[in-house]
């Protein structure tokens, strides 16, 4: 039973209706002569009335007395009852909500007086280095540590120049198969500059929009969404329209940047087979957005310890690393940008912190902000 | 005199019999309510977020456009796991009917995402509750589906 003034007042009303029962009655056996009480206040007067055959006096006064001793009851159980109990709201952790509250347009200001107004002009070394090498080249072991410790010096000189929002918290597990290098850090762009993209992706990206992070922009995505069936499934609404495949909305819409996040689904398989589905991916996606600026990410990093119990497979981080590294040079074979993402989200072990991840491979909501932090300052014209 | 008398203990005890009857009809439900208790007391194995207005028809695609006056929906926040909560309040059984067909629509969504994705989470859609009372539908697919469906009648009572 839910007590509100409305509820109180009808269970007060059989008290006040027998007291003022009681009060008509003794004031009619009063006005008989038989009786007359004097410890009603207002009986004498009622008595009066009465006694000049006024009969409705009586039922009068009980109609207001019965009404009045119901408020009366009522407000006095209202002040003496307990106020009942409310359930807390669902909250999620209070660091969470903060930054989930911060939407991108809302933290602008702290950057936009360093901003233009505009976007900014492209940075020379942002174009991506064609690679010559074929595909079926990158597996050779030309590589080595040579060539981590010239990615490593390299990031490490780019940064140097350009003072970084937030540095990379460790070492990039990239190792450079061809002269294909990632978007170097830029100047940062505002929020505006991802009204006409698209997010083209697996689980992951879907979080831009279920978390609201960029409100602007749209996604593509879908749970399960893999580098086999990312071409076949019906994942992109296009308002008006429906939902398409990826090809078919692109050719509906046209986008002028592409964002594409696969491969987290598909690295138990072999590499070479993998890369060479994103190479026929790739082709597909450019050949209907020949005009687009095309940006693919690398691939998270993992936590391996809650990965491997989740997920039951034998991915790890040192076959993302590899991964990443033969898609940097599919990359610039293609002549599309290569946003180094997994260097910005990976810890000192090079892999995902427990504390970014619930099953291992899905980031929390909170760092989604970070993400888009990191493509605000990795951009080309 | 007796007459008015007689007038007033009637309609004093019809106002009594109307306050019983309320007691024991199907008590309005309080969505916001419910699902943050549901939220507290059932332990899921991931993080659950409510989804906003703008993000509800992806995820329900065939959610009728009239007919629903009120809604509460959670999904996976990480798309790790299948779980999900959903109530709706519906204005009449028509409405209910079509939440349903959606409902099972969702179902049916989410196996293709994740036959091939994480088929463990697969039997969880298998045993999917869907519970309907009068004109509120409930959606739950969890750990622990038995306490939502009694906290659902409970609430309900």
């Amino acid at each position: 039973m839910v007590f509100n003034r409305f509820t109180v007042c009808l269970h007060a009303f059989p008290f006040a209706f027998c007291a003022g029962l009681w009060y008509t009655i003794a004031v009619i056996v009063a006005a008989r002569g038989k009786y007359c009480s004097e410890v009603f206040l207002l009986a004498d007067a009622n008595l009066q009335f009465a006694r000049k055959k006024r009969r409705r006096s009586p039922l009068l006064a009980f109609l207001f007395l019965t009404a009045g001793l119901s408020f009366a009851i009522a407000g006095v159980w209202q002040l003496l009852s307990p106020k009942p109990a409310i359930e807390e709201p669902f909250s999620f952790d209070p660091a969470i909500v903060e930054k989930y509250h911060l939407s991108p347009e809302s933290s602008e200001p702290q950057t936009s007086e360093s901003e233009p107004a505009s976007e900014p002009e492209a940075d020379p070394q942002s174009e991506p280095a064609n690679d010559s090498a074929a595909v079926g080249d990158l597996s050779s072991s030309d590589d080595g540590p040579d060539a981590a410790e010239i990615n490593a010096s390299a990031l490490t000189a780019e940064s140097s120049e350009i003072v970084p929002a937030q540095p990379p918290p460790a070492e990039s597990g990239l190792v450079y198969l061809s002269d294909a290098r990632p978007v170097p850090q830029s100047e940062r762009v505002l929020s505006t500059y991802f009204d006409d993209a698209v997010f083209i992706g697996d689980s992951i990206t879907t979080g831009i929009s279920l978390y609201d992070v960029m409100s602007n922009t749209t996604v593509w995505a879908s749970t399960g969404a893999s580098l086999t069936n990312i071409l076949t499934r019906e994942i992109a609404t296009v308002p008006g329209v429906g939902d398409l495949t990826v090809l078919s909305a692109l050719d509906a819409v046209q986008p002028a940047k592409i964002y594409i996040l696969l491969g987290a689904n598909s690295l138990a398989a072999n590499l070479d087979d993998v890369i060479a589905v994103y190479s026929s991916t790739l082709d597909q996606i450019i050949a209907h957005a020949p005009n687009a600026v095309i940006y693919v990410q690398s691939a998270f990093p993992i936590n391996e310890a809650l990965y491997s119990v989740k997920y039951n497979n034998i991915v790890t981080n040192a076959i993302i690393d590899d991964f990443n590294s033969r898609l940097l040079a599919l990359c610039g074979q293609k002549g599309v940008n290569f946003l180094d993402v997994n260097s910005y989200f990976r810890d000192e072990t090079g892999g995902l912190s427990a504390e970014d991840t619930s099953d291992g491979l899905h980031i929390h909501s909170a760092l989604y902000l970070d993400w888009f932090d990191y493509l605000k300052t990795h951009s080309v014209s | 005199m007796k007459k008015p008398v007689s007038v007033f203990l009637a309609f004093a005890l019809l106002i009594l019999a109307g306050c019983g009857a309320k007691q024991t009809a199907a008590k309005p439900l309080d969505l916001e309510q419910f699902t943050a208790g549901v939220l507290d007391t059932v332990e899921y194995d991931d993080e659950l977020i409510a989804l906003t207005e703008k993000n509800v028809a992806n995820y329900y695609k065939k959610l009728p456009e009239s007919g629903i006056s009120a809604y509460k929906i959670y999904v996976s926040a990480t798309s790790g796991t299948t779980n999900e909560l959903a109530v709706f309040s519906c204005e009449n059984a028509d409405a209910v009917s079509a939440v349903k067909t959606a409902v099972e629509a969702r179902i049916k969504l989410q196996r293709e995402n994740y036959e091939n994705y994480i088929p463990a989470e697969v039997s969880r859609l298998d045993d999917a509750l869907i519970r309907t009372s009068g004109n509120y539908l409930l959606f739950s697919v969890s750990p622990d589906n038995d306490t939502i469906d009694a906290a659902f009648k409970a609430a309900l009572k």
